[in-house]
């Protein structure tokens, strides 16, 4: 391999870090969840008095995908809504936030759409009509597109495993338009939702009074408490 | 917060879409074994028949291998006979109605007349847990073989 090559690879894994890093540890811990998982079904199989199952077969479950699904769900909607909030929405002090004079979709010179375009501007920034639109709230409609599909997976998977449950205790099942009527469905739904709402919540907040020197989600260390929209 | 943009090369609409394709595949793609494939139902009613024909000929030994630990152990209980004998003094139901299976994972119900056998999956194999079952509101199933 070319030392030109070998540099070129250094400077993608160096520009790409961010993502590379959650990537790599989103994956240990789906993997670990597996395993985890795995483990606790084998362990309820085993005192139905059935055979335990192999990792492949738990992978593909009902119990395996329901379990995923719910916490992307709850992830997916955070972000959906903590961008769709920050746009009309401010948080005096926070790094988060814009400044109060700026709520709303804000003018097309600051957001550098169609004349206002630069020339490394994505070509849907200048052009207009629906591209522009679509391309200009494409982060939301990715968010939701994918909330809403994690939601719908949940549900799916969810009401096999909860039915599943419900014929190992002799008790009739349930359809999906009951399921997701269903505390069992919405006592996973909303334990994950309140997580997922104090967390952003709290970053809003702390984040006035607290630095972490370094990070572009703190504000410098020296900055004023009261000083909203500054990046460290 | 406004940063000033950091140039970066424009990532691709095809980048993205393939990226949007997986993780769709992801979600979807698990759902697949969910609920019962064709198989898997299948073998879930050719259990239950099984059960069913077992008890209609008499065919104890043939019975009992069709349940569950728990549910072998459940005829000696109350029988205090051997499974082979003791599931044919239990009268239960030798009739199904293959139609109305239902099956969730690794469990299936398969409806009778008036009542209704409970399966399980064990390894490969379906076995039954329960039999004889008449629904009670609010409750679990009353069933003269209860190996749950």
């Amino acid at each position: 391999m070319s030392g030109v090559h070998t540099a070129a690879i250094r400077r993608a894994i160096r520009q790409n870090a961010l993502g590379l890093f959650f990537g790599t540890v989103f994956l240990a811990a789906l993997i670990g969840q597996s395993f985890a998982g795995w483990s606790v079904f084998n362990d309820t199989q085993t005192a139905e008095g059935l055979d335990p199952i192999g990792w492949l077969e738990y992978v593909t479950s009902s119990s395996f995908t329901a379990d995923v699904a719910e916490n992307w769900q709850s992830e997916y909607l955070q972000f959906l809504l903590y961008i769709w909030a920050t746009v009309w929405f401010v948080q005096r002090g926070s790094p988060e936030s814009k400044e109060a004079d700026q709520t709303g979709l804000e003018s097309d010179a600051d957001q550098e759409v169609g004349p206002h375009a630069g020339p490394r501007s994505p070509r849907w920034a200048a052009v207009g009509g629906l591209r522009r639109a679509v391309f200009s709230h494409s982060l939301l409609l990715v968010m939701g597109g994918v909330f809403v599909a994690s939601w719908a997976a949940q549900s799916a998977a969810g009401v096999v495993a909860h039915d599943e449950q419900q014929l190992l205790d002799l008790e009739a099942p349930v359809t999906w338009v009951q399921y997701v009527g269903s505390a069992d469905f919405w006592n996973r739904t909303l334990q994950n939702w309140q997580s997922e709402f104090l967390a952003v919540g709290s970053m809003a907040v702390l984040s006035v009074f607290l630095r972490e020197r370094g990070s572009p989600e703190s504000k410098p260390v020296g900055a004023a408490h009261d000083d909203t929209g500054a990046a460290g | 917060m406004h940063h000033q943009p950091i140039p970066t090369p424009v990532r691709s609409r095809g980048g993205i879409l393939a990226v949007s394709a997986l993780l769709a595949v992801t979600i979807v793609a698990p759902l697949t074994g969910c609920s019962a494939g064709g198989s898997t139902r299948a073998a879930a009613v050719d259990a239950a028949s099984d059960f069913a024909a077992a008890i209609a000929d008499d065919r104890g030994a043939d019975a009992c291998a069709l349940l569950v630990p728990d549910a072998r152990q459940a005829v000696t209980d109350q029988t205090h006979r051997d499974c082979a004998d003791g599931v044919l003094d239990l009268h239960l139901p030798s009739t199904v109605r293959t139609t109305s299976t239902e099956v969730h994972g690794r469990a299936a119900i398969v409806h009778g007349d008036g009542d209704a056998l409970f399966l399980a999956r064990s390894g490969s194999s379906w076995l039954v847990r329960a039999a004889g079952c008449t629904p009670v509101t609010d409750a679990p199933f009353d069933c003269v073989l209860d190996g749950s």
